[in-house]
């Protein structure tokens, strides 16, 4: 079944790549998590059901909010446009949805959500046509929701969940590259170290009974980090 | 000539429609012609007349019900409302004579003077769709009535009361005049969908689902958008697709099915089931659907005459219109498949559906095709006309 939505998809994503217009970027990514939930909604039963029902409705809410709000002039507007994308890399304060998706979700069914969700959601986020109107705002938050990330991450047990924090730490760090102040090398080097970290999640959540990967991968995505705060 | 021999067609099958079924489609033929006229004339007199003798076809139709009790108070809802809806529009022309002296609709709206003339008209034309303050009728009628007789209940009144609200909106509304009947056409596109949320029944949760487009209609009609003749075919196309799916699963006999009537439907019946969601979400509007295509339209004409207050609109009512959909949709396929599934089911149904999924979708690919608005319109306007 997996391959079938693989070849469903790939032209999908492959079209988004070239799409420089947000409002069909959104539209097509917004496509692509109501297959990804009709995948999800078959593979768990009824508790997982509930977990698609809820991230479904939260993804059209953020989706058509953004959609709609490209055509109002006003700059408070960029919060509701950079929403999609950040739900998308799985920014903390953006992706409530991570934690009831992700439980006992098959692998694969993870790794191909991630796969092919994350990178859509950079390209949102380098897509935006807006700039942000308050940068030390953004700061802020990313800095922050990657601090509260860090910490669920040295809190929760599950080890599944703690790749996922681990990710988080990582891609708020990165929407902070991307949409900051920089240079376009900079946001690139955001990313591309997002990319990175990606990986190196789906490294750790396939090889998820190896102690020493996860020494690895712990070890790379400590090095991420301090590449994403120290970018050169 | 052709009203004559309509109203003979019509009468001749109400008397025989009592004891044999197959009349219900010959009275469908007969009151085609009569949808035709409705949606041509310019004039207050001929719609009053040709607008009565449809109601009396939705009335010939429900002798077809099996539940009589259930028809009979259907018939007088119908009457009830058709007597309100005859008053307010015999109010109108009475006052459009007095006051201008002319019964044509496009001559009335044009004048200053004839204010009260033309607020109750508009009231004719907000009862005629099922706007807001007339919902409730609107929806037991599609409720409870048989699904053919809903489809052409709803698909009539939609046309041709877009037709009649256009002729009124194509002169300059009075200000205080297009804030009210705005007000109206916000809380026929939110109320709606807010009170399907708490259905347990899905016909009704559909009809409520389905009456948010008179909401849609009035902002298109009153934002002068020229996309008209694409909601009337989206609504054709759209509303027979979305009550078969009703119909389509025979495992119960009583129509009052819930939720859980819906289980694991969408694995029994994958194509049936997703053309189903599709055409249920055109008319919530998410994309890829036609009904997304249409708010579209409707959020870009509201921004460029600055009435920002419209996209918070559209938002709520495609995200509130979504919420029920996406339910049943995991109802379908994530819970296991009932016993009674595996084996009743209607083909011919089922193949209905698909065809108005995949009508609605390439319609969307010619809206698309046809970026130009002009261009569009006198497309639809021409496939409209060859297809009435």
């Amino acid at each position: 079944m997996l391959k079938t939505e693989l070849t469903l998809f790939i032209p999908m994503i492959a079209k988004a790549l070239f799409v420089s217009h947000l409002g069909i970027l959104i539209t097509l990514a917004y496509l692509h998590i109501a297959f990804l939930m009709f995948v999800v909604s078959q593979t768990g039963g009824l508790y997982k059901g509930s977990s698609t029902y809820e991230t479904l409705l939260f993804f059209i809410i953020i989706d058509m909010s953004a959609y709609f709000s490209l055509l109002l002039p006003y700059s408070w507007t960029y919060w509701i446009l950079i929403l999609p994308g950040l739900a998308r890399i799985l920014f903390p304060l953006a992706a409530p949805y991570a934690r009831s998706l992700f439980v006992n979700c098959p692998t694969e069914v993870m790794l191909f959500i991630l796969g092919t969700t994350v990178p859509i959601g950079f390209m949102l986020l380098t897509r935006i046509p807006v700039v942000c109107p308050n940068f030390e705002f953004l700061d802020f938050i990313t800095v922050g929701s990657s601090f509260f990330a860090g910490l669920l991450f040295l809190l929760e047990k599950s080890r599944r969940q703690k790749a996922i924090y681990l990710f988080m730490t990582q891609t708020a760090l990165c929407a902070r590259l991307i949409l900051g102040p920089y240079a376009v090398q900079t946001q690139l080097n955001g990313v591309l170290l997002g990319l990175v970290a990606l990986v190196n999640t789906a490294i750790w959540l396939y090889w998820i009974d190896s102690s020493k990967i996860r020494f690895f991968n712990i070890a790379f995505g400590v090095i991420t980090l301090f590449l994403l705060v120290y970018h050169p | 000539m052709i009203i004559p021999i309509c109203t003979l067609l019509i009468l001749m099958c109400l008397i025989l429609s009592i004891s044999q079924k197959q009349h219900a489609y010959v009275l469908i033929l007969a009151a085609y012609p009569l949808l035709i006229l409705l949606c041509k004339t310019t004039n207050l007199v001929d719609f009053t007349i040709l607008s009565a003798f449809l109601n009396m076809t939705f009335v010939g139709l429900l002798y077809f019900k099996k539940n009589r009790r259930l028809a009979s108070e259907i018939k007088f809802k119908i009457l009830f409302s058709s007597l309100f809806y005859f008053c307010f529009l015999s109010a109108g022309i009475a006052l459009s004579l007095q006051s201008v002296g002319t019964t044509e609709l496009s001559i009335i709206a044009a004048q200053p003077q004839a204010k009260l003339a033309l607020s109750f008209i508009w009231i004719a034309a907000l009862l005629w769709i099922g706007s807001v303050p007339f919902l409730s009728t609107h929806v037991d009628i599609l409720d409870a009535a048989p699904s053919f007789s809903s489809v052409l209940f709803l698909g009539t009144v939609l046309v041709s009361g877009g037709r009649f609200m256009s002729i009124l909106a194509e002169s300059n509304l009075d200000p205080k005049l297009f804030k009210i009947l705005a007000f109206f056409a916000g809380a026929s596109l939110l109320i709606p969908p807010i009170l399907g949320l708490d259905q347990k029944r899905i016909s009704r949760m559909l009809a409520y689902l389905l009456m948010t487009q008179s909401g849609l209609l009035l902002l298109l009609v009153l934002f002068k958008i020229p996309v008209l003749p694409v909601f009337y075919f989206h609504a054709v196309i759209a509303i027979p697709g979305a009550l078969t799916g009703i119909r389509f699963w025979k495992h119960r006999q009583n129509s009052d099915k819930n939720w859980e009537d819906f289980s694991g439907a969408g694995r029994k019946h994958p194509f049936v089931s997703v053309s189903w969601l599709f055409i249920l979400s055109s008319f919530a509007g998410i994309p890829p659907s036609l009904g997304f295509w249409l708010y579209g339209e409707l959020a870009q004409k509201a921004v460029h005459t600055e009435a920002y207050w419209v996209l918070p609109l559209v938002i709520i009512a495609i995200v509130v219109s979504m919420i029920p959909i996406v339910r049943l949709g995991v109802f379908m396929f994530a819970k296991p498949i009932r016993h009674e599934l595996l084996q009743r089911h209607q083909p011919r149904q089922g193949f209905l559906i698909i065809a108005c999924a995949l009508l609605i979708f390439s319609t969307k690919i010619i809206c698309l095709a046809l970026p130009n608005s002009h261009e569009l319109q006198n497309f639809m306007l021409q496939f409209f006309h060859l297809w009435l």
